[in-house]
């Protein structure tokens, strides 16, 4: 259990940082824990 | 260290209170070309919904997720609005970890189909999103790492 937390809240961490690094390089945001501004449900 | 502690205050990746360290007024509010929001928003957003969670007020919750106001409206006119929304969001934390110390109140449900034990991983999940993009921000600012 604690184990899956840990990769689990890595993976997590750094999905924020990657997603922030997407628009800039010219990417839309896909919709991750709900609608971004660039998604249709946005 | 127990699961909360781990979830909510330093595990994994760095420590809460030292990502959120260092900061000025100004570079929290700055809004770098191409991104939406600034790590004052993205702290404010976060410790919004902490709050409402850890009070564990179902209204709030339900009025948060049918359209609440998900970012302030204002920047932060002085370095102590940063520095209370910092203190408020540790404080928060401190409070997540405080309800996940008994195994009793866990297993309770606190809303439709969710206990309270399910509700603050959820929360810690949200956190740990939208801390890793303030450090993306905190990067691109040239304001990482936070000093030791």
């Amino acid at each position: 259990m604690q184990l899956a937390w840990i990769l689990f809240l890595d993976a997590v961490h750094h999905r924020g940082q990657l997603s922030t690094y997407l628009r800039p390089m010219g990417s839309a945001v896909p919709s991750i824990y709900g609608p971004s501004a660039d998604s249709a449900e946005g | 260290m127990s699961q909360w502690e781990h979830l909510f205050i330093d595990g994994e990746f760095m420590s809460r209170a030292r990502l959120l360290s260092g900061l000025t007024v100004e570079q929290v509010s700055l809004r770098p070309p191409g991104l939406p929001h600034t790590i004052y928003e993205e702290l404010w957003h976060t410790t919004k919904w902490q709050s409402i969670v850890v009070q564990c007020d179902e209204t709030a919750v339900a009025a948060w997720i049918n359209g609440g106001q998900d970012f302030p409206s204002e920047a932060p006119g002085n370095e102590r609005m940063w520095e209370d929304l910092v203190s408020e969001f540790l404080a928060g934390s401190a409070t997540a970890v405080e309800l996940g110390r008994s195994p009793e109140a866990l297993t309770e449900e606190v809303g439709p189909d969710s206990t309270l034990a399910e509700r603050l991983e959820s929360l810690a999940v949200h956190n740990a999103y939208h801390l890793g993009k303030i450090v993306a921000l905190r990067q691109v600012i040239d304001a990482w790492p936070p000093p030791v």
